[in-house]
């Protein structure tokens, strides 16, 4: 386990060495969100948008900034590695798993980055605190933080799974962008799920594993679910997380074995 | 002059053939680039839907304007990630790696060859529905387009990328402090989203930062005023004044920063 720590240590300065790249990531979310926020502000509305209010849902894009600086673990750098054969050094010829050294990377970048979400954050709350809407129990706060963890994992060991594509395919920057494509319109990224119309659509974002990638935290939050809800999305989610990390295990075995690799 | 522009023009040419063997070599990946794109087109017209379906106005937009809005911008993105998009977010592994040292070396201006090494051809496919899809909603419009009003839409459309250019590398000069910023993507690629909404739902000061000095009503918004016939010859105008600004603030800050490089060991 000393090495592992050993990893988020080496994560943390490295973070902290390129500031840079978080400070415009944060830039380029809160872009994102306060677009969102003035096409709702400047939309003649009535009562309920898509089974939200208008401050519900300028509420659902505050807190998709914060969620997504806590659960947005998208190790595909990976991938790179395995092109650039960095991978031989890094992992194959050390006793490390690879699961687990991205794992600690990417928790370390994501401790300092919870800092910031709260930050940016904060900023959207001050200039639009007449719209904000926050209740939480006690109960309710420890649904979201497991929902939280469990998309982690989902998100986590789907990205890492589909990195290990590149062990055939070389290039797989490809198959990210089906990924973000399939994140923004069944995750609820671009907006929340009950946009999406009933049937076909509505259906597929329960069954698929990127409602519990960004959503269903959200839905809980939002007390959108019935308790018979919420069991049942642990419970499909849980089972994406077993499912995607015995994948994984078939992938990186498989993948180790049909690995080419050039020197530099 | 002749000679110099005819040279930039064979080297570029080379450029691009050696894209676009690189981008063949690989090509499933390429496919899957090609289908995602597809689907991106999808889902941002989709989204209109969605969008419009809860809301029938946006800021004086009705969804068949936010669907040419959106047209206008995917046609924008396409060929902005042809040629622009590729370089600028890179530009952070010549600082990063010491490599713009080879730019600086040759006889050629750094700043061409650090904008212009890298193309992309996987958004170029979708040229075809964006153009199929726009031609018939443009002629479902009340009035006909006029020469003059396409005329004006295609100089802002390409005052529009220069902007974009300008604005972008103005940006990515910032790492030459910070070093490793590969989260440019991130950033710019929400610059081309903002694009992609009226400008008219930003009001006062907000409408001041989002709109000018971030300068995204240039992406599409203005391109897609003058085909609705919302604007003429002061659009284009305001468009070129801002090729002006920004050609002057990226120059200048490109030179700035050159004195600030420093290199970095291997």
């Amino acid at each position: 386990m000393r090495k592992y720590w050993a990893y988020f240590r080496l994560g943390l300065q490295t973070t902290f060495v390129y500031r840079g790249a978080m400070l415009f990531w944060l830039l380029g979310n809160m872009m994102a969100v306060t677009t969102m926020v003035f096409v709702w502000l400047s939309a003649d509305a009535g009562l309920l948008i898509g089974g939200y209010t208008k401050s519900e849902l300028i509420t659902y894009y505050i807190v998709s900034i914060f969620l997504a600086w806590i659960i947005a673990w998208y190790p595909f750098w990976i991938s790179n590695d395995i092109k650039t054969g960095a991978i031989i050094g890094q992992i194959l010829s050390k006793p490390v798993s690879l699961y687990w050294r991205a794992f600690m990377s990417d928790l370390a970048w994501h401790s300092i980055s919870l800092f910031f979400g709260f930050i940016a954050s904060g900023l959207f709350l001050f200039f639009l605190k007449n719209y904000f809407i926050f209740s939480m129990s006690f109960e309710k706060s420890i649904l979201v933080i497991l929902a939280m963890i469990l998309a982690i994992f989902v998100v986590f060991g789907f990205c890492v799974t589909i990195s290990l594509f590149a062990f055939w395919l070389t290039e797989t920057n490809g198959i990210n962008d089906v990924f973000w494509i399939l994140l923004t319109v069944f995750g609820g990224q671009a907006y929340p799920l009950t946009f999406l119309p009933k049937g076909v659509f509505s259906t597929l974002s329960t069954i698929l594993p990127f409602r519990y990638m960004f959503s269903f935290p959200m839905e809980i939050f939002f007390e959108k679910l019935s308790t018979v809800q919420i069991f049942q999305g642990f419970s499909v989610g849980l089972f994406w997380a077993i499912f995607i990390a015995a994948a994984y295990k078939i992938t990186w075995k498989k993948g180790v074995k049909v690995y080419n690799a050039w020197g530099h | 002059m002749v000679n110099k522009t005819l040279k930039y023009l064979k080297i570029t040419i080379i450029l691009i053939k050696n894209c676009f063997s690189k981008e063949t070599a690989f090509r499933l990946p390429f496919l899957f680039w090609v289908i995602a794109n597809l689907f991106w087109l999808w889902f941002n017209l989709y989204s209109v839907e969605l969008l419009f379906k809860q809301v029938p106005v946006i800021a004086g937009w009705t969804v068949n304007d936010g669907k040419i809005l959106v047209l206008v911008n995917s046609l924008f993105s396409t060929l902005v990630w042809f040629f622009i998009m590729p370089n600028l977010i890179v530009f952070w592994k010549l600082i990063n790696q010491g490599t713009l040292d080879f730019h600086l070396l040759k006889p050629i201006s750094a700043r061409f060859l650090s904008s212009a090494t890298y193309f992309e051809f996987d958004m170029i496919p979708r040229l075809i529905p964006i153009i199929l899809i726009l031609l018939p909603l443009l002629n479902s419009l009340p009035k006909l387009i006029s020469l003059e009003e396409w005329t004006l839409f295609l100089l802002t459309l390409i005052s529009g990328i220069v902007i974009f250019y300008n604005f972008g590398f103005l940006i990515v000069t910032a790492c030459f402090w910070f070093t490793k910023i590969d989260s440019l993507e991130d950033l710019l690629g929400n610059g081309i989203t903002l694009g992609k909404y009226p400008s008219d739902i930003f009001t006062g000061f907000s409408k001041v930062v989002f709109s000018y000095i971030i300068p995204s009503i240039f992406i599409a918004v203005i391109p897609t005023m003058i085909l609705l016939g919302k604007g003429k010859w002061n659009l284009f105008l305001l468009s070129a004044v801002f090729v002006l600004i920004t050609g002057i603030l990226s120059h200048y800050f490109w030179n700035f920063s050159l004195k600030h490089y420093s290199s970095a060991s291997s």
